[in-house]
């Protein structure tokens, strides 16, 4: 090291204080979340895995539509009405959704607050000129950037497929209306999940814990009433609590049969649907919002 | 003028952390002495912006409880607790701390460097920050204040939990920061030697309260009646003959006798004693007052109160 190296020297660039700040949060908070190896890993995989699915699926109904099955024939069981391969494609993703973005809350966005707090970093980054609401979003967007990836890319993916072996290339506007259809509620789930899991991490000091205690809270529920009341509990407030049910019931909205179509028994009115996710949202966002608050006094 | 308040006051719950401070503070280096929960963490919290309180402040010219961003954006600070940012290593740390205090992201990674660079931790930039020691990661805490080369460096106790070389160099580092570099501190600490080596001027506070404030000089040039005597002859008769006059002598470590004279009498005393002893006087001083010196008696003299 040079003497001139070592010198303290006055910084004489740029200065613009509270700029970039949600950006620089969200992605350190990625990149941390990243260095996890096994995170990385698994991420890759639930990716490839949904992308496999639902390319299968696709693949799958364009044959036996191409071999004279009818597609009422097909989904006498999936909600009537005339759908096609890919509506029904997106259809039965966001039912999978219900499978694996709780798994991927839990481990990506359960321990980006609670080891700050466990680290005891709040301090240093409310001591620099940065509001709530922009540490709040950071985090939103980093929480949000794997749930998307969960939810965003697999229907992409299909999209892909679908166009490529489209025999009649005017219907990929068509197609393109029905993948923004699917996203709408991808999006919803994601912003839900990551403001509750996000409201559950700045609760707790353990990563560990806030994980387990994420998928508890959304997943363990669910698990518990089938296992009482088995696959399909009909109760009018447990549904409308349920996000997933709301996702789905928000995605039959948007993407729906053409004709015959028939409600589910479990569905709920798409109004609860709306209100249980902006519940579920709210109450992380104001969960987090407190403790964050909070936290300043308490260190 | 870097820093002034008016009647500040805070409370939590039942505990009154600061009681009417009213205080100025000048540029250069200022020790905030006090000890624990003497208020002194609770003071720079509300400087910064970071607390409600009441009463009026200013730092920098700005008042922190209006426009709280605008002076964070001015101040490094460095805080007591243990604290990192985790996951990431030292020099991530201090670039990612310098992009949230305003600078663009490449320009935060060089000045992260060379902060990295100043306060020793060069060759540990790429381990992660959170296996640094102790004393390294204080050393990281001072880097991530430093980044943004602040107008004022607020420092939360910056020796606690070091060695003795780790002490020795943190106050090497921050004494430069204010004599070399100009910069305007304020060190928060409960060990008076610490801030008696690296601040020009001091805060004291106990029990949320102003008890003394001024230039260190200033507060311990009052002698304490005491005078430092070196003599050419015997000591030990020397004091005895002292002590049988009326006064109280002691032989220092250095061999020099600290003598408190009798109430009511002069220097001429010391060489009056001298003279019947047979024994010459070669040098007088009067025995200046340490901060340590000051500090107890600021409390004891608010203890009585």
């Amino acid at each position: 090291m040079s003497v001139d190296q070592a010198a303290y020297r006055p910084y004489e660039g740029t200065r613009r204080p509270g700029h970039g700040v949600v950006f620089a949060i969200a992605e350190t908070s990625i990149r941390r979340v990243m260095r996890q190896k096994w995170i990385r890993s698994l991420t890759l995989t639930i990716v490839v895995i949904n992308v496999a699915i639902g390319a299968i699926m696709n693949i799958s109904l364009n044959t036996r539509i191409r071999n004279g099955m009818t597609v009422g024939d097909m989904i006498e069981n999936a909600g009537g009405g005339d759908l096609d391969a890919f509506v029904m494609t997106l259809r039965g993703f966001l039912s999978m959704l219900y499978l694996f973005a709780p798994v991927i809350a839990a481990l990506t966005a359960g321990p980006l607050i609670a080891e700050d707090r466990r680290a005891r970093a709040l301090p240093l980054y409310f001591s620099r000129p940065i509001r709530h609401w922009q540490y709040v979003a950071g985090k939103m967007i980093a929480a949000g950037f794997f749930l998307a990836a969960m939810t965003l890319l697999p229907p992409f993916a299909v999209f892909g497929m679908e166009i490529a072996n489209a025999p009649d290339m005017s219907q990929v506007g068509q197609r393109f209306g029905e993948l923004l259809g699917a996203w709408v509620p991808c999006v919803l789930i994601t912003v839900a999940l990551a403001s509750f899991s996000l409201g559950i991490s700045s609760l707790m000091d353990r990563t560990t814990a806030a994980s387990m205690l994420v998928f508890c809270v959304v997943i363990f529920p669910v698990i518990a009433v089938n296992a009482a009341y088995g696959s399909v509990f009909t109760n009018p407030a447990w549904l409308a609590l349920d996000p997933f049910n709301s996702i789905v019931r928000i995605g039959h909205e948007l993407l729906p049969p053409t004709a015959g179509q028939t409600i589910d028994a479990y569905d709920i009115p798409l109004a609860n649907a709306w209100q249980s996710l902006a519940g579920w949202t709210a109450a992380g966002l104001l969960m987090l919002g407190w403790r964050i608050r909070n936290v300043e006094v308490v260190t | 003028m870097i820093i002034e308040t008016q009647q500040l006051s805070k409370k939590f719950g039942r505990i009154q952390a600061l009681d009417g401070v009213t205080l100025q503070i000048e540029d250069g280096a200022t020790g905030l002495l006090g000890p624990n929960g003497s208020g002194k963490t609770t003071l720079l919290r509300i400087l910064l912006g970071l607390l409600p309180a009441h009463g009026t402040s200013t730092v920098l010219g700005l008042d922190p409880a209006r426009e709280p961003l605008s002076v964070r954006a001015r101040i490094g600070y460095m805080p007591e607790s243990e604290c990192i940012v985790p996951g990431l290593a030292g020099v991530d740390v201090v670039a990612y701390l310098g992009r949230l205090a305003g600078l663009p992201r490449r320009p935060a990674l060089k000045r992260a460097h060379e902060v990295m660079y100043y306060v020793g931790l060069d060759e540990q930039r790429y381990r992660d920050a959170t296996e640094y020691s102790q004393g390294m990661q204080q050393r990281l805490k001072l880097a991530t204040a430093l980044v943004h080369d602040p107008d004022l460096i607020f420092l939360d106790e910056p020796t606690n939990g070091l060695d003795p070389d780790g002490r020795s160099e943190m106050l090497k580092i921050v004494g430069e920061l204010a004599t070399e570099h100009g910069k305007n501190l304020i060190f928060s600490s409960h060990l008076l030697k610490d801030v008696e080596k690296v601040c020009s001027h001091v805060v004291m506070l106990r029990k949320g309260k102003v008890v003394q404030t001024g230039a260190i000089d200033a507060l311990t040039s009052d002698h304490t009646g005491a005078y430092a005597v070196g003599i050419d002859g015997e000591r030990e008769g020397y004091a005895n003959a002292l002590q049988l006059a009326g006064a109280q002598a002691t032989v220092g470590a250095n061999g020099t006798l600290l003598v408190a004279l009798p109430a009511g009498e002069g220097t001429h005393f010391l060489f009056r004693v001298a003279k019947d002893c047979g024994i010459q006087i070669r040098s007088l001083a009067a025995t200046r007052r340490s901060l340590e010196d000051v500090f107890v008696a600021e409390m004891e003299d608010m203890r009585e109160r």
